[in-house]
């Protein structure tokens, strides 16, 4: 099919955007016919010029764009197409009718009864309360039907094993004034009785509530009615809804809170927008793992990866709150309102969601990382990657054989351009099976794996969820014997239509199913795979072309008789997991798995990195990649990065450049380019910018001791690498909806460039102390919004006075060569002239870590001296790590004049005296400030203790 | 003072050999280090630069002293202090390789535990141990240097032999070009001379019928005056004839309306919540629907499916086929039209149009002219009737006729024959016109599926089975004669205009030996052609092949 032409259609030229709307259209009914107006336009061209086609492109556009929106929209249910979603959304304040009786302390949980209508004239069963609490301010609280038709969903392998182990024991209760209340260490739990609501206090605060507003709404699974319809048609759908309606709904209220932040994904603002209050129209966010096609830049729409957990944050309290439930889920956020007792304001949020179970978690703070730390308690924390897999990675659909493997792989060599891993998409596969290789494209693929690796480089390949039905192919013939398919509401095997064309989908819930996916990944099994090769999970909400909302029918059936609508935010967490085990397992669980997925749950921190899936190449997309991978970062997922560059469209190179450079800081680092776009590969648009793309690589790579030490926090403490600046600053309240610059870790603050030729950014400094810009050395004071020039070669970022970050200065080919190069340290001064930092590293690659085989370093500078300590536990492990590596240069920033001069520092520890001289905190070519000090060559041992007098 | 650079780099294990190979260059060193510095990584025409006790940093910034060349520490951030280390990211490491050419690598590069020089001085921390390979490698190379010297020498002949063929072509097609032009201005007069005689008869002939038809419409006139009724019908025949055209210039101009009318339904639809996709997809069976959805992503044809669900959901598929087909035959005769044009591309077309009477020859009646036209001249005399009045010499203004369109259609030809010659002779040819023999040929390579052809001075094209795709419209050359290109070829279905960039290289025989699609529509060819095996070139080769390190070469090979 033609798209119009342009130049033939009329001398007007539309701008690009208005062209990519046409573009874009094309699946729309406007679109289309659009275009075959234009054809038939553009061939009568030929015969005679009219004027009409340039009133009739005006119109297309026009069309086009509404027609673009609306179409996407269209095919995804708006919340009145579904029943549930539209009663709760109409249900009014107050509307819930139930209260709690019966109120005991059972195995250190305290159990009650909710019942529904006033005394006497119950309606319908009632409902069992189960309350509980944790270590460290976790309060959880069940309700479900005291006798329920059918057991209701419990979302497994979610909620950490050790949990129960960190459960407090609930001793009494104490009744007051029509009250229960549990007292905790530093905060109660009060269960009000008529009408049934739950506060969260602590002294006289009021921290969240459940029910206040009276939503609680709890549809209780019954028989059918004589003649009742539980059908529910969209588009050509039908959804047969067997079990009936049994949608749940209430209202947390969060006090005190400035803003809501969480329930990814979506492509908004950190802060989330109101959704419902009086002049405001929108959706509520929508949480239902659903592959959107180019999605917005801003919206609502859930992407295709789901968190139902909310922090709120203010200068005194940050709270939070988690559902344990993986069925569609919507919620509304209402505005700021002020509370009547107290001065501070409160966010109302109401959620609902179609099914599953009532179990859900509160989390006290008081502080942002407290906060996350509570979190990450519930549903674990982040894995430990390889150290290649926080480096950069060059992806593209598709690499198209193995000469253009190793065409790509020597261009980053001959450009002097790093990167560690080089991605296959689907292309490469016989016919879209997964496991097998193309045979014409890809005939050596164990060869070339090996000549990738032979520069310490690895491979990924990607492997989705839907087996093609094909009865020569080993996967499907082994699952379909086996059972393993999720099955339609007949019982059958369902088929789907995804890239392989007629598909079927693993039951990924079921655990038998997993441990033999697992399997598969074994070097026996996956023919043509090799120890440096791993794995890319797409198309996993699951994507199903064909299917109701471009995913699988909510009646569908998984091991147990659960139906898919009670599972489906999980299944791409479900399948993840299998994968990532299945790399762990071929490996005898000696080569951390390295997974990429695009869909997550709560829980997929433990199992592998997300990335941001299908973004578009256009400087709005580059924006939000911000908000939406600190929104990733609060829900526990750190490990995310958004493919750099755009999936969609061509990016212009200063786009690309840009986004390298931004890219450069995200936790996960990858370039990435849809089938149709033009090559992009870093050194394609010549110069000035293949240099200045190499070095905002060679950036990344520097920073890789610095990431690495995050990714060890993370994996610690659940904190994420990229954070909102009011995580490290929690009382500076103009940062709360800050979203166009973060912190990494708590000692760099980055600021992207997000648009065409800009010569300064408006850059807010936290804090009261100094940044340091890291190229230049120049500083900036906290507590001020500077307008910052900004220059081609990089992004603006500044490193916090008094902090110390650990760098690697040397060039290599890949994070591989790297393992042995000596250290940088960087030291940038407080008023007080004083700095810290942490230094984290292992092999790299194992689990020995986990038995004691790792440094951890802490260095201190204060009193003039820089001093080394051991971080890491005394006693010794069953392992251990050493590494030869050194320190090769001390920087120092943010000395007094006096101090900023050539001399001679004694390292105490040996004695012996290296020269200090003046210079810049950085080996570039036109960097030559005379604003640090350097230590040359201290040449002291990185996992020593070791002392420097350097003042 | 290398075993103290050992310590200071981060070593995970130092063999054996190592050691013993570093208290060898120990001793190397010690016997001829008294005042000699560290030269490692440095080319020998840059050694002197390296000799005084306080060096510069070349890039002027600032000066180091000689003992911390090649220190393991980056002083200068243009790494003229590390040309033997890694530790200047933007220093360059230079290798000797003896007995192969010497090569020029990234610091990065060294002592990174992969050998990049053949004679292995980028690894010498022991890390790994580098073999010699320079002889082999050397040797291969020269191989390799030999036989493309080889074939740019036999390659340089033919093209020098090409060159002189095409001058001489040119040449002859410049005597041609004047030759025809010098016909030209004698058919010219030719023509205009029996374009005057012809006239002059046509004049007599168009006496003689208005003669006749001043008799028929007396005589018409006079019949009339018998019968009214007869009249009227005879305007109405008329009329009709008028509105026959009148109706077809009319659907021409009424045609926009229509689309605007299109173009209103396409916003009612897109406004309208009941999506028409959607009651499209409705009709659809799961495996088409689970293909339109595919398809936004890999853009896959999926004309048949839409077809079938825009002509399922259509209420009324009468009228809307009927739009719809003569929307589809328009397009097909345009396309054919287009077909046509094409063809004549480079062959200007001087067809029927320029044969036509240029009188305007009233031929009254409901048959068109154009049928009579079929007829011939002789017929129309005859049809006239020339009755009762001395007739024009029938066979003489046939004969005035007849040279005249000889004389035309042959003047057409030689015009035609000019504007080819000139249309040949203004295209750029290259510095030695060696692209001339290109101009009326193309190449072909036939791939698994498609065939490619590619036509210099006019087009390339990708054939599979009968359709067609167009790549590119020749566009001239790129970089100094080494690349042909085409652009604006067919567009994509959700991409660019096609186009492909022939990268040519020196070889014997004219040859396409590849095409390839490296981005979405972006086609690159390798073609080889003796027209690149330039004479300098081949000193350059033997130069090489004699003094192997006076040009490093680390560009591609031309074969």
């Amino acid at each position: 099919m033609r798209i119009c032409d342009r130049s033939k259609c009329s001398g007007r030229r539309s701008q690009e955007k208005g062209r990519r709307e046409i573009l874009d259209s094309r699946h729309s009914v406007a679109g289309r016919a659009g275009v075959s107006i234009c054809r038939m336009m553009e061939t009568r061209e030929m015969d005679r010029r009219k004027p009409n086609c340039l009133v009739a492109l005006i119109v297309l556009l026009a069309a086009a764009v509404i027609g673009a929106d609306a179409w996407k929209k269209d095919e995804f249910k708006r919340c009145d197409q579904t029943i549930f979603c539209k009663d709760a959304r109409n249900r009014v304040d107050g509307s819930s009718n139930w209260f709690v009786s019966e109120v005991n302390v059972t195995n250190g949980k305290v159990r009650a009864r909710l019942i529904e209508g006033g005394e006497g004239e119950h309606v319908g069963g009632s409902l069992i309360l189960h309350l509980s609490a944790y270590e460290e301010g976790i309060i959880r609280l069940k309700v479900k039907e005291a006798e329920a038709k059918r057991k209701r969903f419990e979302v497994p392998e979610v909620v950490v094993k050790g949990l129960e182990d960190r459960r407090l024991w609930i001793q009494r209760v104490i009744e007051k004034d029509g009250a229960s209340m549990v007292v905790l260490a530093g905060y109660e739990v009060v269960l009000l009785h008529r009408p049934f609501q739950l506060y969260v206090r602590s002294g006289k605060e009021t921290l969240i509530s459940l029910n206040a507003k009276g939503l609680f709404h709890f549809e209780q699974q019954r028989e059918k009615k004589e003649g009742e319809d539980w059908d529910e048609s969209f588009r050509s759908h039908t959804d047969s809804r067997p079990h009936g309606p049994q949608s749940i709904g209430f209202d947390v209220s969060f006090y005190g809170a400035e803003y809501v932040y969480g329930i990814p994904e979506r492509a908004t603002s950190l802060a989330l927008k109101p959704t419902k209050g009086a002049d405001i129209v929108s959706e509520p966010y929508r949480l239902f793992n659903s592959d959107i096609f180019e999605y917005l830049h801003d919206s609502v729409f859930g992407l295709y990866g789901a968190v139902p957990f909310m922090l709120s944050h203010s200068e005194k309290r940050t709270t939070g709150f988690f559902w344990l439930n993986a069925a569609e889920m919507l919620v509304d956020v209402m505005p700021k309102e002020k509370t009547e007792t107290a001065e501070a304001s409160r966010i109302d949020t109401h959620w609902i969601t179609e099914s599953g179970s009532f179990d859900v978690f509160f989390f006290i703070g008081p502080g942002p990382k407290d906060l996350i730390r509570q979190y990450t308690t519930v549903t674990g924390t982040s894995t430990m990657p390889q150290l290649f897999a926080t480096a950069y990675h060059q992806c593209r659909w598709n690499y198209k054989d193995e000469a253009d493997v190793a065409q790509v792989d020597a261009g980053f060599d001959e450009h002097d351009i790093p990167y560690d891993v080089l991605w296959l998409d689907i292309e490469h596969t016989d016919g879209k099976k997964y496991f097998t290789w193309d045979s014409v494209l890809f005939p050596n693929p164990k060869d070339m794996q090996d000549k990738i690796a032979a520069k310490g480089r690895k491979m990924v390949t990607i492997v989705d969820p839907h087996i093609k039905r094909d009865s020569n192919y080993y996967i499907h013939k082994e699952a379909q014997s086996k059972g393993f398919y999720i099955k339609d509401k007949h019982g059958r095997d369902y088929d789907g239509w995804c890239w392989p064309g007629s598909s079927s989908y693993l039951d990924m819930l079921d655990p038998e199913v997993r441990s033999w996916w697992a399997d598969k990944f074994a070097y026996s099994s996956y023919q043509g795979s090799t120890p440096s090769l791993y794995i890319w999970n797409d198309m996993n909400e699951p994507s199903v072309f064909n299917g109701p909302e471009a995913t699988m029918p909510r009646d569908n059936i998984h091991v147990g008789e659960v139906e898919h609508r009670d599972v489906h935010n999980a299944y791409g967490y479900y399948f993840h997991m299998a994968s990532s085990e299945g790399l762990r397992k071929r490996a005898d669980d000696n080569d951390r798995p390295f997974v990429l997925s695009r869909s997550f749950f709560a829980g997929t921190q433990r199992v592998g990195a997300i990335w941001t899936g299908d973004n578009t190449a256009d400087w709005d997309h580059l924006k939000v990649s911000v908000p939406m991978l600190l929104t990733l970062g609060l829900t526990g997922i750190t490990f995310t990065g958004a493919d750099v560059g755009g999936f969609f469209g061509n990016p212009d190179p200063e786009l690309l450049t840009r986004w390298y450079q931004l890219g450069a800081y995200y936790p996960f680092y990858r370039g990435h380019a849809h089938l149709d776009t033009k090559r992009r590969e870093p050194w394609l648009f010549g110069e000035p910018y293949t240099s200045l793309i190499r070095e905002a690589i060679h950036t990344r790579y520097a920073l890789l001791p610095y990431f690495y030490t995050l990714f060890r926090e993370a994996n610690l403490n659940g904190l994420p690498l990229m954070r909102p600046i009011w995580m490290e600053y929690p009382k500076e309240i103009e940062t709360y909806a800050m979203d166009d610059q973060f912190l990494l870790g708590s000692d760099l603050l980055v600021h992207g460039v997000y648009s065409e030729r800009a010569t300064s950014e408006d850059v807010y400094f936290p804090g009261s102390q100094m940044w340091f810009d890291v190229r230049s050395g120049a500083s900036y004071s906290g507590g001020h919004t500077v307008k910052v020039p900004v220059i081609p070669e990089s992004i603006p970022a500044y490193q916090r006075a008094g902090s110390i970050i650990p760098r690697k200065d040397r060039f290599r080919r890949s994070s591989f060569q790297m393992e042995n190069d000596p250290y940088t340290l960087v030291v940038a001064l407080n008023s007080s002239y004083e700095a810290q930092g942490e230094l984290y590293l292992d092999d790299g690659k194992s689990y020995d870590f986990e038995k004691g085989a790792f440094i951890h370093r802490l260095f201190t500078f204060s009193k003039g001296r820089l001093t080394s300590v051991n971080l890491a536990p005394t006693e010794k492990g069953t392992k251990q790590f050493k590494t030869p590596c050194l320190v090769e240069r001390i920087i120092l920033l943010g000395l007094r004049p006096k101090d900023l001069s050539a001399h001679r520092v004694l390292i105490e520890s040996s004695g012996a005296q290296v020269p200090a001289e003046v210079g810049a905190p950085l080996l570039r070519i036109g960097y030559h400030q005379a604003n640090s000090l350097v230590v040359r060559m201290p040449n002291v041992r990185i996992s020593d203790d070791w002392s420097i007098k350097v003042l | 003072m290398l075993v103290r650079r050992g310590d200071r780099l981060c070593m995970s294990r130092v063999s054996i050999v190592h050691v013993v190979l570093s208290v060898v260059s120990l001793l190397l060193l010690a016997k001829d280090s008294v005042a000699v510095p560290n030269l490692r990584g440095i080319a020998p025409q840059d050694e002197r630069y390296f000799q005084t006790a306080i060096i510069k940093c070349k890039d002027g910034t600032k000066s180091f002293p000689q003992e911390r060349l090649n220190d393991d520490f980056c002083d200068c951030v243009d790494g003229t202090d590390e040309p033997g280390t890694n530790a200047c990211p933007e220093s360059k490491f230079y290798c000797k390789n003896l007995q192969h050419r010497a090569l020029v690598i990234f610091s990065s590069r060294v002592n990174d535990g992969i050998c990049d020089c053949c004679d292995g001085s980028d690894e010498y921390d022991g890390k790994v141990t580098c073999g010699n390979t320079c002889w082999e490698a050397g040797e291969k190379s020269r191989e390799k240097l030999k036989k493309k010297l080889g074939v740019f020498k036999d390659g340089s002949i033919i093209r020098k032999q090409d060159v002189e063929k095409s001058k001489e072509a040119r040449h002859q097609h410049d005597e041609e070009l004047k030759q025809a032009k010098r016909e030209v201005k004698k058919l010219e007069s030719v023509v205009d001379k029996l374009r005057a005689d012809k006239e002059a008869v046509e004049k007599e002939e168009k006496r003689a019928r208005e003669e006749k038809d001043r008799i028929e419409k007396e005589e018409r006139e006079r019949r009339e005056r018998e019968s009214a009724p007869a009249k009227e019908e005879s305007l109405e025949a008329v009329d009709v004839s008028d509105e026959v055209e009148g109706h077809a210039e009319h659907s021409e101009i009424t045609k926009p309306a229509e689309e605007e009318e299109e173009e209103e339904e396409v916003l009612d639809s897109a406004l309208d919540p009941s999506n028409k996709e959607e009651d499209e997809l409705a009709d659809l069976t799961e495996e088409e629907r689970g293909r339109v959805i595919a398809s936004r992503w890999t853009g896959e044809d999926i004309s048949d499916i839409k077809a079938k669900a825009e002509a399922e959901s259509k209420n009324h598929p009468d009228s809307h086929d009927d739009h719809d087909d003569q929307d589809d035959s328009g397009d097909e005769a345009d396309e054919s039209h287009d077909d046509e044009e094409d063809d004549d591309y480079g062959h200007p077309s001087y067809g029927q149009d320029s044969l036509l009477p240029t009188s305007s020859q009233s031929l009254g009646g409901d048959e068109s002219w154009w049928s009579k036209l079929m007829i011939g001249p002789s017929a129309i005399l005859k049809m006239f009737g020339f009755a009762g009045r001395e007739p024009v010499d029938i066979s003489e203004a046939e004969r005035i006729r007849k040279e005249f369109r000889e004389a035309s259609d042959k003047l057409s030809n030689t015009q035609s024959k000019v504007s080819d010659l000139e249309n040949r002779l203004k295209q750029d040819f290259g510095k030695d016109g060696e692209f001339y023999s290109f101009y009326d040929k193309c190449f072909e390579l036939k791939d698994k599926k498609y065939t490619y052809k590619v036509c210099p001075y006019k087009d390339a094209t990708q054939v599979e089975g009968h359709s067609t795709t167009r790549l590119g419209r020749w566009q001239g050359f790129k970089d100094d004669y080494t690349n042909m290109v085409f652009e604006q070829g067919d567009k994509c279905w959700n991409g660019p205009e096609r186009s492909l960039r022939v990268k040519m290289r020196c070889g014997t025989k004219l040859e396409l030996r590849s095409v390839n699609e490296p981005s979405r529509c972006e086609y690159v060819a390798e073609f080889s052609t003796p027209a690149l095996c330039l004479e300098s070139r081949v000193q350059e080769l033997e130069q090489q092949l004699v003094h192997p390190n006076v040009s490093p070469d680390n560009g591609h090979d031309e074969l």
